[in-house]
């Protein structure tokens, strides 16, 4: 934060130098008295440079010939004539143009109306003649200066919510009798000031209702009732204390106020746009408010959360599962909307990172920093570079689907099995070894087959070594990358032909490697081996993933079935080597798109993805092509990217149900990958080539085989040196691909028959894998490669100018960031630390609007210049210090406002109050409210004994019976029955809700077959809990039931003459109870407290 | 507090006719504090004469090819087959092919001579009523956002759409129906993007597009009562009796009052919407005109939504969007039925027969009834479609020139404004944007777009963002 001073400082210094520059000599305002003078420089020429220098100025543009930047620019006038008659307000045409007086001249441009005041202080300057020392025009360098950002924005900074707050204790109004309450005395003060009384408290049980709805959401039970007003009578306030005590420790709370909660952060569970997407999990972001709210956990702490729960160093956990509960608070930068398959990908990247940027400056801030992409904020001090310094921090991170799980679970087994691995392996290379003098016997006694007859009969007869012969037979059309391939071909020449077929084939293996070291040697572009250190490039995310490449000859095993090894890989990235229920995410670097394609060269299985991401987009379409990894063994896959040309990617590996969009999917799936190349159209396209897989065989130091023989042994020596290199650790590619394909035809022991010894082993080994358990997923971002924004000119993305280094708002004191991290853990900081003057304010207001219907600060999400003024501007510092020294409790703050007598008023209003205050804005009296359309619902199911209390899990039709916060919100198709009653499209911050009365509500309650439905349950309740009641006593009961109060004698006659008259004195049947339960619920008392 | 703003208090005062005419234009913001307070209608009076009072807005869902109904461009048959020579921007499909002439013949209709395909001969009998704009363009690619573009002037979901923006500003003429209404019938579906395409945003809830099922038993959500009339009546009696009490307990607050009226615009909307939709009294002439009873039962079902959409107007509603059935496309979908990625010629073939006569139709029917001159017709799509082609026989999506024409309303009948190049490929004379297209509607409805605003998160919000100029050259 700057110091108060130097601000002071500054402004001095920035007038001094326009005044310098404009007053020629001491005699010049030998004419003003040091008063006028006072208020010219106070009160005019702040407003004059603030709102009118830049378009009304002597040097670079004066619009309809007006100059306002010297005393004769203003008094000759423009085009319009002269802007000011000195002595003469009120036929001054500046007056009228502030006042808005006239259509089509309405200044400033873009703006609203001055305030009153400021106007008021311009009125009073031209009465007393315009006394005004400036005689000359400012230089041009005068000018800038003064209207230059810096200046505007040290103004601007001067706006009562970029003040600390300050340190105010609560009044001592000397009327004590009504309430000692600190609240109170700031509002009797308040009302003193205006000659206005509060009103009297209201009756207890439109108390209750008051109170269950602020806190819950829900109505009263009969019984609350009953207990309350039987309390009450003794002792109000303790009965109201504990009531209170009662309600904060109902799970219904969290309930209640994480649905405030979602407005604030435009909760979603669906990305909007074509399609119309699910955010996976989002629901976990839901639950985690609810948790949260109830346990009372510190709003410093959740503001933290929702920056960088992801990345505190202590997070957390949930009290069961041991989950990562801090990280559950990103994942509102995830309710974003996206758009379908975008052509201009950074275009959308700019929409949806401006999007977070509005979400969070509002719902923490009450600021609206997104004002300010296309320039600086027009009428707050936040400038362009603030909106990109947050720029930088959100999009250098990416949407992502995280895994929360605690270490514990994360890694549950992972040191036993990789322990049994070692030994299992151990294990199969002793027994391999020790059946290696058998193989060349073996492949010589494979018979050659000379026709179909003597194949068939061959077959007949084969039996312990029948893989071996039908590998051989499959090899010979295999061509040579089959390591069996040699030997299937030259047992069948002739002896006299052995040698010379042999030194064709080593010719072929020579031409493949030379074409493989020759693909190798291939550049230019991004190349990355991800076998060795070009991984620390990259960034992986999930619990199968270490950091760490896998080195050649790597092994899984099989989990069930006769089988014990399952794959041996060549060096790379895998996700599964301990178990394929663990998950994993490779995020490549980022990459400027100068080449054509991109080739990785992966495996993986059942619904692992590769793709490229450009721009951070988290969807998949028809140009952000996603490729299903499917096959055992890595191969190579192309993807065409020249249509992205210039734009930025990155690649993104995943297993399925962790790509940032896709189905919440549980299942076992992996993927492994060994290189990422790219390359331009022409290039030689990366292949495999048979050198890879058959190398032992040529790569021996010894002399060329004459014979199959020595052809024979050749073959054993390879896979003994394989076999030798995997025991050893030190077993290269080329030995993994030769020594996996006889794991994998089964030319090697590999079942458990063959294999007793190691049963036990590989039977532990399953029970261990058995327990591992999927990981828990939920919506967030992942950190990528950071990086400062560059400021687009004019807000146009096509534009880039410098960088902004990434940092908090410069008018908060926003300093850079120096970390190699996005920067989310640093702006959490700069949010929570003490002297922001804006966090406590906010979430206090916020707390105040949902408690008493209407903020201090009227305008929840917006505290800058276009926003309303507090009414009580200490009760709202007193209010934001106590909430800090509280520790930043939520429960506590409630607390303390509903037990405030303010809250117990009354909602008549006296005629003075009406006259004085038609807005309430001193609080008389406590306004009628409708009720919000979730309390609305639960209402309704609560009342007619149908609401479900479950809670947690994924999001419901509005159709079912659990509360409100539970409904589902799919963006393309919002419940019919929330929106009629103004739940907000989760389109921005919604911290004060409309209230709107429209006749979609009324054909709701009158005829939605679901509303029938409830009323009819409810009229099945009344009979069933009022067992031979007489009717009236039932009706009695029901609208006590619903209303939360006695039915008075008027009501009840009112039923009585509509039963009469529906009736025609037969016997009332249910269908008439349901049709009174339904005339309540279209009762206005029924949706509105008093 | 700002001053265009009129405190809901004072407009209850002022309003002499009650509550019962508040009851769907008014009633808003309760105990509202400066920033959200407002009123049925922005503005007491238009800034200006208004040429129209009524709007129609002819979505042609999924993006119509212009260069094969509105835009002829002979060169394309010259080099058929051939590669386009110039850049190709991005497309959606990246599966671009080389030119591609339109399979359909156009013709030079009425006094104008304005050229239209054969695809549309009908709308081309009323060539001297239409002003084509040949060169309109837009920001996205996708049906999506290109949907929300052309509705709201803003890519995203979430800001009001052009019918609210309309009924906002002017109110309604109908205490018992919405100022803004969007029909349906048949297949026909909400585009893409969903119903938030029809939203009031951030406006006052009053001004949503309501959705008419123009041919459904219930045409409005929950408009059917479950019982009698007379039993739905005296049950209402009961709600208004306690209702009362109640309001008398808390001092006759205006809300409430407002609230319990609501239901009695309720229930009259009951009768009204089936009375809009009952077209038994139509003539046969009439009937037949439109089409209603085509064999083609798409085209009937089309035909629907024009007759109602005269109705509507003829009862004041301000704004009504028509919407396509998604049946007859050959390679579109429900919510996008022109987007003939492939099977161009069948697809735009089936979907101009949906809608040819039964626009014609009502373009005719208001000029023979009057009411032309005061309703404003818009034909429009989110965008156009390629010169070349996708595959062998389709088009992709073509944000950077297209057609769109405006009937009625006082525009100028007979008028071909701005030009693509001769491919069809970008808007290169007057191009145009959607937020001139719309500062061109308001404006002929007597609104200065500027100057109809709402404060919005800290922004005074308005249809045409901070873009838009009135498009004189097709006004008269």
């Amino acid at each position: 934060m700057m110091p108060r001073k130097l601000i002071g400082v500054v402004l001095l210094a920035l007038h001094g130098a326009v005044v310098t520059g404009s007053i020629a000599a001491p005699g010049d305002v030998s004419g003003l008295s040091l008063e006028h003078r006072e208020l010219f420089e106070e009160k005019i020429r702040p407003v004059l440079v603030e709102h009118c220098y830049k378009c009304h100025n002597s040097s670079a543009e004066a619009e309809a010939g007006l100059a306002l930047d010297f005393r004769g620019g203003l008094r000759e006038g423009g085009n319009s004539g002269p802007a000011i008659l000195p002595g003469n307000s009120a036929d001054s045409l500046l007056l009228a143009v502030l006042r808005h007086e006239i259509e089509g001249q309405r200044m400033p441009a873009d703006g609203p109306r001055l305030d009153d005041e400021v106007l008021r202080n311009i009125a009073r300057w031209i009465d007393l003649g315009a006394p005004d020392p400036r005689d000359q025009p400012p230089s041009a360098a005068e000018l800038a200066e003064a209207t230059s950002w810096e200046a505007i924005r040290q103004r601007r900074m001067e706006w009562w919510s970029f003040q600390p707050p300050k340190d105010v204790a609560a009044p001592d109004v000397d009327d004590n009798r009504w309430s000692v309450h600190p609240v109170d005395q700031f509002v009797l003060r308040r009302l003193r000031e205006v000659a206005l009384s509060p009103a009297k408290p209201v009756e207890p049980s439109a108390l209750l209702r008051r109170l269950t709805f602020a806190l819950t959401g829900l109505p009263p039970t009969p019984e609350q009732r009953l207990a309350f007003i039987e309390a009450h009578q003794r002792d109000p306030l303790r009965a109201v204390d504990d009531l209170v005590t009662q309600q904060l420790a109902s799970p219904r709370f969290g309930e209640r106020w994480a649905r405030h909660w979602m407005d604030w952060v435009r909760y979603a569970d669906t990305h909007g746009s074509e399609g119309d997407p699910r955010i996976p999990y989002a629901w976990r972001y839901r639950d985690y408010l609810i948790r949260a709210l109830n346990a009372d956990i510190p709003y410093p702490q959740l503001v933290r959360e929702h920056l960088a729960g992801d990345l505190l160093d202590n997070p957390r956990r949930h009290p069961d599962t041991g989950t990562n509960e801090s990280a559950l608070g990103i994942g509102h930068f995830r309710f974003v909307q996206h758009g379908f398959a975008p052509t201009d990908a950074l275009d959308e990247l700019v929409r949806f990172t401006n999007d977070q940027i509005d979400t969070v400056s509002k719902a923490f801030s009450g600021l609206t920093v997104s004002c300010s992409r296309c320039h600086d904020h027009k009428f707050d001090a936040i400038g362009q570079s603030d909106f990109y310094a947050l720029f930088g921090i959100f999009s250098s991170c990416r949407p992502g689907t995280i895994t929360i799980d605690s270490p514990k679970v994360r890694d549950r087994n992972k040191t036993e099995l990789t322990e049994l691995k070692r030994q299992i392996r151990a294990g199969l290379a002793r027994q391999w070894l020790a059946t290696a003098h058998h193989w060349p016997a073996i492949l010589m006694a494979a018979p050659i087959p000379r026709s179909d007859e003597d194949n068939e009969h061959d077959t007949k007869q084969a039996t312990a070594m029948s893989d071996w012969h039908s590998a051989i037979d499959g090899a010979l059309g295999a061509g040579l990358a089959n390591p069996l391939h040699v030997w299937s071909k030259l047992r069948q020449v002739p002896p006299e032909e052995f040698s010379a077929t042999w030194d064709g084939l080593l010719t072929a293996w020579r031409a493949s490697a030379a074409a493989l070291a020759k693909q190798h040697a291939f550049g230019p572009g991004h190349a990355w081996d991800l076998s060795g250190n070009d991984l620390d490039s990259w960034f992986p995310e999930g619990n199968g993933l270490n950091g760490h490449a896998a080195p050649p000859g790597s092994m899984t095993l099989h989990t069930d079935g006769q089988q014990v090894v399952a794959d041996i890989y060549p060096a790379g990235v895998y996700t599964h080597l301990l178990s394929s229920k663990h998950n994993g995410v490779l995020n490549s670097p980022r990459m400027h798109v100068d080449f054509d394609q991109i080739w990785i060269r992966a495996s993986g299985s059942n619904g692992a993805t590769g793709r490229y991401v450009v721009q951070n987009y988290p969807r998949g379409a028809t140009v952000f092509k996603i490729k299903a990894l499917d096959g055992d063994r890595p191969h190579w896959y192309r993807f065409a990217i020249d249509y992205w040309h210039d734009d930025e990617i990155h690649f993104e590996f995943a297993t399925a149900g962790d790509t940032p969009i896709s189905g919440e999917i549980i299942t076992r799936s992996w993927f492994g990958v060994t290189d990422v190349v790219t390359r331009n159209a022409g290039d030689p396209q990366p292949r495999e080539e048979p050198a890879e897989f058959v190398a032992p065989l040529f790569t021996q130091d010894s002399p060329p085989p004459k014979n199959l023989g020595d052809l024979a042994d050749r073959y054993g020596r390879a896979l003994v040196t394989c076999v030798r290199a995997w025991q050893a650790g030190t077993i290269s590619n080329e030995q993994t691909h030769f020594l996996r394909y006889f794991v994998r035809s089964g030319l090697l022991p590999n079942q458990l028959s063959e294999l007793a010894f190691l049963v036990p082993l590989v039977m532990e080994y399953r029970r261990l894998e058995a327990e591992v358990t999927f990981p828990t997923r939920a919506p967030g971002i992942w950190e990528g490669d950071t990086r400062d924004a560059p400021l687009f000119v004019r807000g146009d993305h096509l534009s880039p100018g410098d960088p902004v280094p990434r940092r908090f708002l410069q008018s908060l004191g926003g300093q850079p960031y120096d970390t190699p991290a996005s920067g989310r853990r640093e702006l959490a900081e700069d949010l929570v630390q003490s002297d922001n003057p804006l966090t406590s304010r906010v979430i206090v207001n916020r707390i105040w609007h949902h408690v008493f219907g209407n903020g201090i600060v009227a305008t929840p999400d917006n505290f800058g210049r276009l926003g309303q003024e507090p009414t009580h501007p200490e009760l709202l510092d007193y209010l934001a210090n106590r909430f800090a020294a509280d520790g930043g409790s939520i429960k506590k703050m409630i607390r303390l406002l509903v037990t405030s007598q303010s809250f117990a008023m009354d909602s008549s209003v006296s005629a003075k109050a009406r006259a004085i205050d038609p807005e309430n804005r001193y609080l008389s009296h406590i306004p009628v409210r409708r009720l919000e359309a979730e309390a609305i619902r639960d209402s309704l199911l609560a009342i007619s004994g149908q609401l479900d209390e479950k809670m947690y899990g994924p999001g419901v039709d509005g159709r079912q019976s659990r509360r409100s916060v539970y409904v589902q919100v799919l963006r393309n198709s919002l419940d019919p029955l929330l929106r009629a009653f103004d739940a907000p499209p989760p389109a921005s911050p919604r911290g004060r809700r409309d209230v709107t009365n429209v006749p979609a509500q009324s054909l709701a309650l009158m005829n939605d077959p679901q509303v029938i439905a409830w009323a009819q349950a409810w009229a099945t309740l009344a009979v069933a809990e009022t067992p031979g009641a007489q009717p009236a006593d039932r009706y009695a009961w029901m609208l006590r039931t619903a209303l939360g109060r006695d039915a008075t004698g008027e009501d009840l006659r009112a039923v009585a003459n509509y039963f009469q008259t529906i009736s025609e004195s037969r016997e009332l049947q249910t269908t008439d109870w349901q049709d009174l339960a339904q005339a309540i619920f279209c009762l206005k008392e029924f949706i509105y407290l008093k | 507090m700002n001053q265009d703003q009129l405190s809901r208090r004072a407009m209850l005062c002022q309003a002499s006719t009650g509550f019962g005419m508040l009851a769907l234009a008014g009633l808003i913001s309760q105990e509202s504090p400066a920033a959200a307070a407002t009123t049925g209608r922005a503005l007491s009076r238009p800034h200006f004469p208004p040429k129209a009072k009524n709007v129609i807005f002819c979505y042609m869902s999924g993006g119509v090819s212009h260069i094969d109904s509105f835009d002829p461009k002979p060169r394309l048959a010259r080099e058929a087959g051939k590669p386009m020579p110039m850049k190709i921007e991005r497309t959606m499909f990246n599966n671009n092919g080389n030119i591609f002439p339109s399979p359909f013949e156009f013709t030079r209709h009425g006094d104008s001579g304005i050229p239209v395909s054969s695809m549309f001969p009908h709308i081309g009998e009323c060539a001297d009523e239409l002003a084509v704009i040949r060169s309109m363009t837009s920001e996205v690619n996708e049906h999506a956002q290109a949907n929300y573009f052309m509705h709201t002037g803003f890519t995203l979901e979430g800001s009001p759409s052009a019918g609210a923006w309309a009924s906002y500003g002017l109110g309604s003429e109908n205490q018992n129906l919405p100022g803004f209404v969007v029909l349906q019938s048949g297949y026909a579906t909400v585009p893409h993007g969903g119903v938030g395409l029809y939203s009031n945003g951030f406006l006052p809830a009053n001004h949503q597009g309501s959705i008419i099922h123009a041919d459904q038993p219930e045409a409005v959500k929950n408009i059917r009562p479950a019982e009698h009339d007379r039993r739905q009546r005296q049950r209402l009696d009961l709600v208004r009796q306690l209702d009362e009490l109640y309001l008398a307990n808390v001092n006759q607050h205006a809300p409430v009052e407002a609230a319990i009226n609501n239901f009695e615009t309720a229930y009259r909307m009951q009768s009204s919407v089936p009375e809009l939709c009952d077209i038994s009294g139509e003539s046969p002439a009439t009937r037949a005109m439109y089409g209603l009873d085509d064999p083609h039962p798409s085209k009937a079902a089309y035909a629907r939504q024009c007759l109602l959409a005269r109705r509507l107007v003829e009862r004041g509603v301000r704004f009504v969007e028509l919407s396509c059935l998604g049946q007859d496309a050959s390679d579109g979908q429900r919510p996008n039925p022109w987007d003939q990625h492939g099977g161009l010629k069948i697809g735009h073939t089936n979907m101009a027969q949906q809608v040819d006569q039964p626009i014609a139709a009502l373009i005719k029917d208001l000029r023979s009834r009057g009411l032309l001159d005061e309703t404003l017709i818009i034909w429009a799509g989110e965008f156009g479609r390629t010169p070349f082609s996708q595959g062998s026989e389709g088009r992709d999506h073509n944000p950077y020139g297209f057609s769109v024409w405006l009937a009625g309303g006082g525009v100028k009948g007979g008028t071909i404004y701005g030009q693509t190049d001769e491919y069809g490929y970008h808007a290169v004379e007057n191009a145009a944007t959607v937020y001139d297209l719309w500062a061109t509607v308001l404006h002929q409805l007597g609104i200065s777009h500027q100057d109809l605003t709402y404060r919005f998160a800290g922004r005074d919000l308005r249809l045409t963002d901070v873009y838009g100029n009135v498009l004189h050259d097709v006004i008269a």
